[in-house]
């Protein structure tokens, strides 16, 4: 009577699980090429979107900080604000992307850094600002000064 | 091997029954166990009738039925090889013959209507019926356990010598037994010879084997329990191998399928990996990318422009963030902001300033909400604090 609990499990082990996996796989199998009638088109379609992100949002990662440096340095004279600080930059990485965000400070007239701001937005394509802070700070020497906290952030894909 | 140790029943009842009326008659029943290393008489049902001892043995217990009474023949010889009842028929009645080792031919016969009656009355109670025996036959089975002993059972008088059966005489002293109360000893128990008679039917069944197998011939001396649980096992298994049969069969067919499936949408297959990569770099890149505007014309700037336009007299900015984040970065971690949030802080000449202020914000399309959360006058400032947080749509 004790062999056959343990014929039971060995049947279940050895043969009923191999039967449940392929029922899982095969069902699996039927409700993906469901899911996807027109691979083709879906391969297309997601290839098109991350060609845009790459247009739009992705840079080469060696040169944004120099391009950015560039950048920066040509509109602070053309829109008469003053490059205050540019710290080191943070990177975090994940399994595909690395993402790169710096931190740029300015100083001016409020419409001078508008204007600078409104530039770096249309002009610039290797990186996007992601967050705008002004303040106002009241110096013993220096009077009165207004600064742009930005910060600019890229994404490029780590693994081409 | 010792023979006990083939034998996995634990008790014995050996009913003896008296064949000249059972339903009046009193039945005995001795209850014998089995030990380590031998067979004890472990207590005695005794005197009552049939019906009311059957009662008292518990259902599927191991059951012998001892025969015994004036409707068992008994015949003897001393030459092994004689026929003793050569005038009966076999149709109508059962046999069982015995040759001792001294030579004795011992042959028994009873009616088949009797003992049938009686087994099936038995068999209908649910008893588990091992062995049927013929009282006194069954007694030469002891010989060699018994010595120089003059034993009498029923009508019969038994004598042994040092191993074997000497001499067996019919006890002519009107038919009562000569020596009723005189007991024999066995490995140190006192057996009286109806015990003796029902123990030899034990032995009978454990050295020869179920004695029905020669004289009932074509009885089905049943044994429910047995045949249920080897019913039972062999439904179990010939479940199980029709299972096992048509788990094989399916799983060969889903392998079948399987790979022609595979076989013919190998490409298809390798697309639908493509597909689900690259679903899966879309979803990484946006969840670290900050989506920071729903519509490509709200920007920066005409976040900035549109705040500074409903600015009143009487507001001042000490500071504004639109998209505030953490001031530090913290490594091994995404830099995030909160994308939906514009924080002022200043200072406002009077409350109906303020009210004016947020009463034109409010009435942009891109703010949902504004949320005052803080506002201040203190007795040395002019001016009171206030810190609003504007949420977009």
């Amino acid at each position: 009577m004790v062999g056959i609990p343990i014929m039971m499990l060995l049947a279940w082990r050895l043969s009923f699980r191999q039967t449940y996996n392929s029922v899982m796989e095969l069902r699996q199998f039927r409700s993906t090429s469901l899911q996807y009638p027109d691979p083709d088109l879906t391969i297309a379609q997601l290839n098109e979107k991350l060609q845009l992100i790459k247009a739009d949002d992705m840079g080469d990662h060696q040169s944004t900080d120099e391009q950015l440096m560039s950048a920066i340095s040509q509109n602070t004279e053309r829109y008469h604000v003053q490059l205050v600080e540019f710290p080191e930059s943070h990177i975090y990485a994940s399994n595909n992307y690395t993402v790169q965000t710096f931190r740029v400070r300015l100083s001016g007239r409020f419409s001078n850094l508008v204007r600078f701001i409104h530039s770096a937005e249309y002009d610039l394509h290797t990186c996007r600002i992601v967050s705008v802070g002004f303040t106002r700070e009241v110096h013993r020497k220096q009077g009165e000064k207004l600064y742009a906290d930005l910060l600019f952030q890229s994404v490029y894909k780590t693994n081409q | 091997m010792n023979i006990l140790d083939r034998i996995r029943t634990k008790r014995y009842h050996v009913l003896q029954v008296d064949l000249s009326n059972p339903e009046v008659h009193p039945s005995s029943c001795g209850v014998f166990c089995k030990l380590r290393d031998r067979i004890e008489l472990e207590h005695v049902l005794n005197a009552m009738p049939l019906n009311e001892i059957l009662d008292l043995i518990p259902k599927n217990s191991r059951v012998i039925v001892l025969f015994s009474g004036d409707q068992v023949l008994t015949r003897y010889s001393a030459e092994e090889r004689s026929t003793l009842f050569e005038e009966i028929e076999e149709e109508e009645f059962y046999l069982q013959k015995l040759v001792t080792r001294g030579g004795w031919a011992i042959q028994s016969a009873c009616r088949r209507v009797i003992i049938d009656t009686i087994l099936d009355y038995i068999i209908l109670n649910k008893r588990f019926l091992m062995d049927v025996s013929l009282s006194p036959t069954a007694i030469p089975i002891l010989e060699g356990t018994i010595r120089k002993e003059i034993l009498v059972i029923g009508h019969f008088q038994f004598s042994f010598g040092e191993k074997e059966l000497e001499h067996i005489r019919e006890d002519k002293s009107t038919g009562s037994r000569k020596r009723p109360d005189e007991r024999i000893n066995l490995s140190g128990t006192n057996y009286t010879p109806e015990q003796l008679s029902q123990m030899a039917a034990l032995m009978h069944l454990l050295l020869e084997g179920p004695a029905h197998l020669s004289i009932l011939k074509g009885q089905n001396i049943q044994n429910r329990f047995f045949c249920r649980f080897r019913l039972t096992v062999v439904l179990t298994l010939a479940s199980l191998f029709v299972l096992l049969l048509v788990n094989f069969l399916l799983y060969s067919h889903l392998q079948y399928e399987l790979s022609n499936l595979k076989k013919n949408g190998q490409n298809k297959l390798e697309k639908i990996h493509e597909i689900e990569g690259l679903k899966s770099q879309l979803t990484e890149f946006q969840s670290l990318r900050i989506s920071d505007r729903s519509d490509p014309e709200e920007t920066y700037s005409f976040y900035l422009e549109e705040i500074a336009h409903g600015r009143e007299s009487g507001i001042w900015f000490n500071s504004l963030y639109i998209h505030p984040g953490n001031k530090r970065f913290e490594k091994g971690k995404p830099y995030s902001v909160d994308a939906t949030s514009i924080n002022i802080e200043g200072e406002a000449k009077d409350p109906a300033s303020l009210n004016r202020f947020l009463v034109s914000l409010k009435g942009t399309k891109w703010i949902s909400d504004i949320e005052v959360m803080h506002y201040e006058k203190s007795l040395e400032q002019p001016n009171a604090d206030f810190e609003i947080i504007i949420k977009k749509k």
